[in-house]
């Protein structure tokens, strides 16, 4: 489903991501971690294209996203949910969920919000559609973000450290919408510091250090027998507070 | 007594007390002299009220492609949008009123009438003062807006027209109301080519009656009371949605 081949990029002079393979599989959830800067946040951003490659080639369901000519119709597959959420404040929660369905696809009014509505009761705030963004809790912002990128029925979801910036207590609300959306068998390629949440739903677990992928492996062996020692001294830091 | 109120109870004791000393003395101010002129100072106001409304309406109508190119252009509309906007912004605006209506038809050979030139030189001096509110307004939408429209689908303009512009009209608004106020302000300027506006009306009438006192608290009320208006007329138009955090 995506594909990384040898590519390379670098902002100035740091080398943000340094000759990545990697081929993610339709259904798989991949959670990427490491140290801040080592380019995992990027790797993710590359994947839809808000940043550029240098060099190598990104492919995504059969498409080459450095050629694509119509990034939008590619981008409209691929939900991304961001750690800031980013829902729009002048739009209500429901108009935040039916905005690129309607203008995107197409879809009329009443079939996206029949959509949205029942998306908002998946992800648990059914009774928020009318609400602002501004009147939600971290926690439920971040849950009608995740419905907003749903809205699309895209084939890929990428989350980018969605429980960074939420209070402790809102984390686990998040964390059991996107293990939801494993279980129903969405590609995933989750960036996050989680690692319970890699322990139980995750399928393959990436470490990345300095633009590389330093390890890679189901969680089992991953929290268990990690190899390298960049690995090792990372785990034992994010395993150990918790 | 909540703070508010205590604040409210010296204000209107303060007004209180200057209308008590100076109202008995403003009811004996010219007004005689000036009452017969009502109509006259009347459609002086109505003829500022005229300048502004069409400047400010040509002003925005030219505003918005100016901070467009500004923000978005390629290079050298970019730096022509640049130029437009920092020469009217750097130069008196009586200067521009000037321009206009003297060193413009000395260029090309054709007159050009008092009020057309009030007319242009005021929208000139709209165009370029409005085009950097809005260009203000552009700048506060956050990057993550824009990459979260992007990577639904949406288009470059789509990402503009719904989700950047909004926004960036409900940021603009407070700038927006002190630059209309300061140019329905500008108006009076057109005084010194002749237009018979509010400012000139005034002027006019004090030579005719003398009544100075009079007339300048007609001056100012009028200029006042204006700008309020253009105050709450705008605010008229403000989404009500509370703004994130």
């Amino acid at each position: 489903m995506i594909e990384f081949r040898h590519v390379h990029k670098h902002f100035g002079e740091l080398q943000v991501l340094d000759d990545i393979s990697l081929r993610i599989a339709a259904g798989e959830v991949v959670v990427v971690c490491g140290p801040s800067g080592s380019g995992k946040s990027t790797l993710l951003r590359c994947i839809n294209r808000l940043e550029q490659i240098d060099s190598g080639e990104i492919i995504v369901d059969g498409i080459s996203v450095a050629g694509a000519r119509d990034i939008a119709r590619l981008r409209a597959e691929i939900g991304m949910v961001f750690q800031r959420f980013n829902l729009y404040p002048h739009l209500s929660v429901l108009d935040n969920l039916t905005l690129a369905p309607t203008k995107v696809r197409g879809l009329p009014k009443a079939k996206a919000v029949a959509t949205a509505v029942e998306l908002l009761a998946r992800v648990g705030i059914p009774e928020k559609a009318a609400a602002w963004p501004a009147q939600l809790s971290g926690g439920q912002q971040q849950r009608v973000a995740i419905a907003r990128a749903l809205a699309m029925q895209p084939k890929i979801m990428l989350f980018d450290e969605p429980t960074s910036a939420l209070d402790p207590e809102m984390i686990q609300e998040v964390l059991e919408v996107m293990m939801m959306l494993a279980k129903e068998g969405m590609t995933m390629v989750v960036v996050t510091h989680e690692m319970g949440f890699a322990r139980r739903v995750a399928d393959r677990v990436i470490f990345m250090d300095a633009g590389r992928i330093v390890e890679q492996g189901p969680p089992e062996s991953f929290f268990t027998q990690a190899q390298d020692p960049r690995t090792q001294a990372f785990l034992s830091k994010i395993l150990s507070h918790v | 007594m909540t703070d508010t109120r205590i604040q409210a109870a010296l204000w209107w004791g303060g007004v209180a007390l200057v209308a008590l000393f100076a109202g008995e003395r403003v009811l004996h101010l010219e007004w005689a002299a000036v009452a017969p002129s009502w109509l006259f100072l009347l459609t002086g106001l109505g003829r500022s009220w005229l300048l502004a409304v069409i400047a400010i309406g040509v002003g925005i109508c030219a505003a918005f492609p100016l901070a467009l190119l500004r923000v978005y252009g390629p290079t050298g509309l970019r730096h022509a949008a640049v130029g437009v906007i920092e020469a009217v912004r750097a130069t008196p605006e009586l200067m521009i009123v000037f321009w206009v209506y003297f060193t413009w038809p000395y260029l090309v050979g054709n007159q050009v009438t008092a009020w057309n030139a009030a007319l242009g030189s005021l929208s000139v001096i709209a165009a370029a003062y409005l085009a950097e509110v809005i260009r203000a307004g552009l700048y506060s939408i956050s990057v993550g807006q824009i990459e979260a429209a992007q990577s639904s689908g949406l288009s470059p303009y789509q990402t503009f027209r719904y989700i950047v512009l909004p926004q960036a009209m409900r940021n603009m608004l407070p700038a927006l109301i002190a630059q209309l106020v300061a140019l329905f302000k500008t108006t009076s300027l057109v005084y010194a080519i002749g237009v018979m506006d509010f400012f000139r009306a005034v002027n006019v009438t004090k030579n005719a009656v003398f009544a100075p006192y009079a007339l300048y608290l007609v001056l100012g009320a009028g200029y006042f009371f204006s700008c309020f208006a253009i105050t709450r007329l705008v605010r008229w138009f403000d989404p009500q949605y509370q703004l994130l955090e």
